[in-house]
């Protein structure tokens, strides 16, 4: 806490002191002259008042600086030590943020060892990414590779051109350094012999901000609650605890109207004894590579399928892609024909598995699967079970929970929980922005990056998303009267239902998530998902006369 | 406790003079002015000692003061403030137009206008911002005080309008010291007077700043708020135990519980305002509208830490063997708690009815009903539902309520119980072992109790496969709307009047009505009562 000073005394505060002073000695001595300007006045009772003011303000900031909430109010009442000492009487450590790690892929012009040095720099715009320890890409088989750590084998690929993967972290902590899947990166330093090109081999994972003490306040209620199966908070702890980086949790029990599982009788009524855990592990779904073999369905057209089973990727939402194996990974995908959802309730080990009915029930569990149909018109009708690509879009650790709320350590045995994802609302925007020929043009990153967290913040909140917050998280980046965001601002949003069908949604003003209990969709379980590549923004500049 | 003095050396000049030492109070010639200032300055010194203490004690969410101390507070009062506030009177509190005399300060021949002030001499004034109370005296003086008014006697304070309001008017009291406010041209254009506040309470937030914050939970300082952020934050500790429950239900309704872990009951009484319970270490009161769960019958009896004495809440857990259903009179279950087409809830009595046995179906499965209220459409869809999926789950109700040992065949009316309590066989049969029940009466509420709106704390808290109905007993209030007649300006009553029912908006889902999936459309018939004030009277 920093000391007080004389002249921060609020004037109020020492005046009532002086007065007290004042009145006291002339209730005794009512002839003393004590005016302003008198001796006893300027050396001895306004000292006196400064003094004890002094005190008091002292002790009232230290008093407050025992607040969180009065440290957001005023942050010269304590610094980042005090503030992390408060928060431990709440069992609260601040979380200083994590780097994202990934892995890039280092396409090559020619089949040769070639090794990547320690820290060498992949550049992105401004974000750095960095190589921890060094990497040698060999042309020798898998079977062959004396340490998987560092040598990592050299694939040809169907361009003619050869590829590697080395791992990597940002420089910087941060949501800012999650990169998405196939992003190619600006430069690399040094430069691998024959580099052509690197980029993103997945979407890269981790990557969060130092928390605010806005974000430190809201966990309080989570800290104060013991990481059990019990209310919601002590429910929401725990899952906390086991995936630290949980943006929101939503839970449905009796008494909601989204709680479907709990209505298995001839009533069609609730019983309770069930939760549905809705869980946003993620600002963004990540991109999840499986590799899967096919099997042929139809020769004549070349229909494949293959089965996403339910370990794959826990609770996925969409197929993204299907490529064949050693595909250029920018490839288009295989036309998908037919996509199928179905569950996998068959316990493993006496693994406790939730009653679930429907697939309106299931989906984006853990015990969801799905069969996928797909065309490949190039592919070889005599191959057995080839290999192919599958990305698949999910969030992260809804297994982990989902095992977590099973697990005979942690469940409460009079209940049933069920880890979801949360219904899925992806949004694009169409945005245009002008400014004058007197401003510089705003960073159509910047203003992206900003768009994209107004809008991946909303989690559970109100279900609605208006413009309003889109115009508000651009000026926040432009934060000049010169810039305008150009009327209408058009918003696009797609909530996929459990049967694959989408409600397709658009407005200029207001989206509004609609209330489908029966079909579990409404604003508790539904979030807002985008991403930068999901808005078309147009900078234009436009006339000004000058003033 | 009443203040003692002196509480220490700081309330004593002389005491502070000789540690000084002996030129002081032997040898300098102002020692009387002296020892007068080492005696205020103290007074400093203690107001920093008591904030210090308050800054220690806000370190515990049980000790957090609700209101900041002031021990002196020299309270200034604008004589172009005094007045502006306008009265808020309880019923028969003024009558306007001649008084009559018969009350106290209102003589006879006044003539009490819409506006004026509602006694002569009654000087009503704000409080400063900040300044909740003046729970003891005001002085005009701070030693030796020739004149001292006393709260409820001389004066009294409006918690709500945050306002001071004196029997005389103190602008006219000639002990009072004043003064007069001019303008630049030196014309007085007001008054002010200066009152010194003793044990001033000022609301700086404490409960909120250290405590309520974390729990994203403010209301109106008070010591009910401080006992509702202690019993949240019990059941986010403890999780929602009943007796967890049972403070948090006292602190909302302001109905005491026992506090210690025991108590004998010594004295049931009433009084002209309140009722009291008096145990072996305690004084509880609770207001007159309250009914007490003890008497004077009661006398003797031990009871426990957070056992109730008042009708103010209560907790019927279902779950357990033989409950008392008699706390609810019906249970209706919304979309909620129930899946399927509905316009309106499904109601369900707590009442002994016939079993309707309605023959058998095409497949001779036997179909049986109970009594349920609701929009006729919702009543046929239900039981509709429950016998379909009863035959598609192989086990209809019929058959669950089949009183045979190993039934050959289907049961006919003989064969099923007679009469069933709709509520009670929902609630058993379904709900009993997830749900419980709080019943509140909010006529026996404490006034300035924080409520029933901050049930919406608990969902935080009861575990979510469970869930909890509140019966809320408004007030004993009674009128008779006769639907026969008409209303007129004495009685009220109903007429009917055609208009359209625009129903509820479309899903995606739509059919037509004869395809409806309910019975016979052409049957139904919607009636609904609608409640209109016709009079109100404004003073």
């Amino acid at each position: 806490m920093a000391d007080t000073k004389i002249e921060d005394l609020n004037p109020d505060d020492i005046l009532q002191a002086e007065l007290f002073l004042t009145t006291f000695i002339k209730e005794q001595f009512p002839s003393m002259d004590l005016s302003e300007g008198r001796v006893l006045r300027e050396l001895l009772i306004r000292p006196a008042a400064i003094i004890h003011t002094l005190e008091k303000t002292d002790l009232d900031r230290l008093r407050l600086s025992m607040s969180i909430d009065a440290i957001e109010k005023d942050p010269t009442l304590a610094d980042d030590e005090q503030v992390d000492a408060v928060l431990s009487n709440f069992r609260i450590t601040r979380s200083l943020g994590t780097k994202s790690t990934g892995q890039i892929t280092i396409v090559i012009n020619r089949k040769l060892t070639t090794s990547v040095p320690a820290r060498t720099i992949f550049t992105l715009n401004a974000l750095e990414f960095i190589t921890k320890k060094s990497f040698v890409g060999v042309t020798t088989e898998e079977a062959a590779i004396i340490d998987p750590a560092t040598q990592r084998q050299i694939f040809p690929r169907n361009d003619g051109k050869f590829s590697f993967v080395v791992d990597v972290e940002a420089t910087t902590a941060g949501e800012i350094s999650k990169v998405r899947r196939n992003t190619t990166f600006d430069s690399v330093t040094p430069e691998p012999s024959g580099l052509a090109v690197a980029f993103a081999t997945q979407d890269f994972s981790g990557g969060s901000s130092e928390e605010t003490n806005a974000e430190l306040v809201a966990r309080f209620k989570l800290a104060l609650s013991p990481a059990v199966y019990s209310g919601r908070t002590h429910i929401e702890s725990l899952l906390r605890e086991t995936v630290p980086d949980i943006k929101s949790v939503s839970i449905i029990g009796l008494g909601d109207e989204e709680m479907l599982r709990d209505r298995h009788n001839i009533f069609a009524t609730s019983q309770g004894g069930k939760a549905d855990l809705y869980v946003r592990t993620a600002s963004f779904p990540e991109s999840v590579k499986l590799s899967k073999a096919a099997t042929l369905i139809d020769s004549a057209t070349k229909k494949w399928q293959i089965t996403i089973l339910k370990d794959d990727a826990p609770g996925f939402y969409l197929v993204e892609t299907i490529l064949s194996e050693g595909t250029v990974e920018t490839s288009s995908s295989l036309e998908i024909t037919s996509e199928v959802r179905q569950l996998n309730l068959v316990p493993d080990n006496n693994e406790f598995i939730p009653d679930i009915d429907t697939n309106t029930e299931g989906v984006y569990s853990n015990y969801q699967t799905a069969i996928v149909q797909f065309l490949d018109p190039e592919s070889d009708i005599t191959a057995v079970d080839p290999l192919y690509d599958v990305y698949v879009q999910a969030l992260p650790k809804i297994g982990t929970l989902q095992d977590k709320s099973s697990d005979r350590h942690t469940r409460n045995p009079s209940a049933d929980y069920l880890v979801k994802a949360p219904v899925p609302a992806y949004v694009t925007l169409s945005l245009t922005i002008q400014h004058t020929e007197l401003t510089n043009p705003p960073s159509s990153d910047e203003i992206k990056k900003s768009v994209v967290d107004a809008i991946n913040d909303l989690n559970f909140s109100m279900g609605r998303l208006p413009i309003s917050i889109i115009h508000d998280s651009i000026h926040n980046v432009t934060g000049n009267k010169n810039v305008l965001v150009a009327y209408p601002s058009l918003m696009y949003c797609r909530i996929r239902k459990s049967d694959g069908t989408f409600i397709n949604l658009n407005s200029a003003d207001l989206i509004t998530i609609p209330d489908l209990p029966e079909e579990g969709i409404t604003s508790r379980t539904t979030v807002f998902y985008i991403s930068v590549n999901d808005i078309d923004l147009t900078i234009e500049q436009i006339s000004a006369l000058p003033v | 406790m009443l203040p003692t003095y002196p509480t220490n050396d700081f309330n004593q000049g002389y005491e502070l003079l000789k540690q000084l030492g002996s030129f002081w109070i032997n040898t300098f010639q102002s020692k009387d002015e002296l020892q007068s200032f080492l005696h205020g300055s103290a007074q400093e010194f203690a107001q920093t000692h008591i904030n210090m203490l308050e800054t220690v004690a806000c370190l515990s969410r049980f000790n957090v003061p609700v209101f900041h101390i002031e021990d002196w507070y020299l309270l200034i009062i604008k004589k172009s403030d005094a007045n502006t506030i306008t009265s808020i009177y309880q019923p028969d509190d003024l009558q306007y137009g001649p008084q009559d005399g018969s009350v106290e300060e209102r003589p006879a021949g006044l003539t009490q206008i819409y506006g004026g002030v509602d006694k002569v001499d009654v000087i009503q004034a704000p409080l400063p911002p900040s300044m909740v109370d003046c729970p003891i005296v005001l002085q005009n003086l701070v030693v030796l005080p020739s004149k001292v008014w006393v709260k409820g006697v001389d004066y009294s304070i409006n918690k709500e309008q945050k306002t001071i309001r004196f029997r005389d008017d103190p602008f006219k009291d000639s002990l009072v010291a004043k003064r007069e406010i001019f303008d630049e041209l030196g014309v007085v254009i007001d008054e002010e007077i200066a009152l010194w506040v003793y044990k001033g309470e000022f609301d700086l937030d404490y409960v909120f700043t250290h405590f309520g914050y974390a729990l994203n939970l403010k209301l109106k300082t008070s010591e009910g708020y401080k006992e509702i952020v202690n019993t949240v934050w019990d059941m986010h500790l403890l999780g929602a135990s009943v007796e967890g429950l049972s403070l948090f239900l006292s602190a909302m309704s302001g109905a005491q519980t026992i506090i210690d872990p025991e108590e004998t009951i010594e004295v049931v009484r009433v009084e002209e305002n309140s009722q009291l319970v008096v145990t072996s270490s305690r004084v509880y009161r609770f207001p007159l509208a309250a009914t007490l769960t003890v008497t004077e019958g009661n006398i003797g009896d031990i009871l426990f830490h957070g056992d109730p004495l008042s009708d103010a809440f209560s907790i019927s857990e279902l779950s357990k063997d033989s409950p008392d259903y008699s706390l609810l009179p019906a249970i209706s279950l919304s979309r909620n708690f129930r899946s399927g087409q509905q316009l309106s809830e499904l109601t369900f009595k707590n009442h002994s009815v016939s079993l309707d046995y309605l023959g058998t179906d095409i497949d001779g499965k036997a179909i049986v009903r109970f009594e349920t209220f609701g929009f006729p459409g919702d009543i046929d869809f239900f039981w509709d539902y429950v016998h379909t999926a009863g035959v598609a789950q192989g086990k209809t109700l019929a058959n669950y309520l089949d009183q045979r040992e190993n039934p050959p065949d289907e049961p006919g009316p003989l064969a099923l119980p007679a009469t069933v309590n709709p509520m009670q066989f929902m609630i058993e049969n379904l709900l009993k072992n997830n749900l419980f029940v709080i019943k509140v009466k909010q006529a026996s509420f404490s006034t300035g109790a924080p409520g029933i709106n901050l049930f919406r704390l608990l969902r935080d808290v009861i575990p979510p496969h469970t869930t909890y109905v509140v019966y809320v007993e408004i007030s004993d209030l009674e009128d008779i709307i006769d639907l026969e007649n008409p209303g007129d300006e004495e009685e009220a009553g109903a007429e009917e009047e055609i208009s359209n029912f625009l129903g509820t908006s479309a899903l995606d889902q739509s059919y037509e009505l004869s395809e409806s999936p309910g019975g016979d459309v052409s049957t139904y018939e919607d009636i609904s009562v609608l409640a209109k004030q016709v009079s109100l009277t404004c003073e």
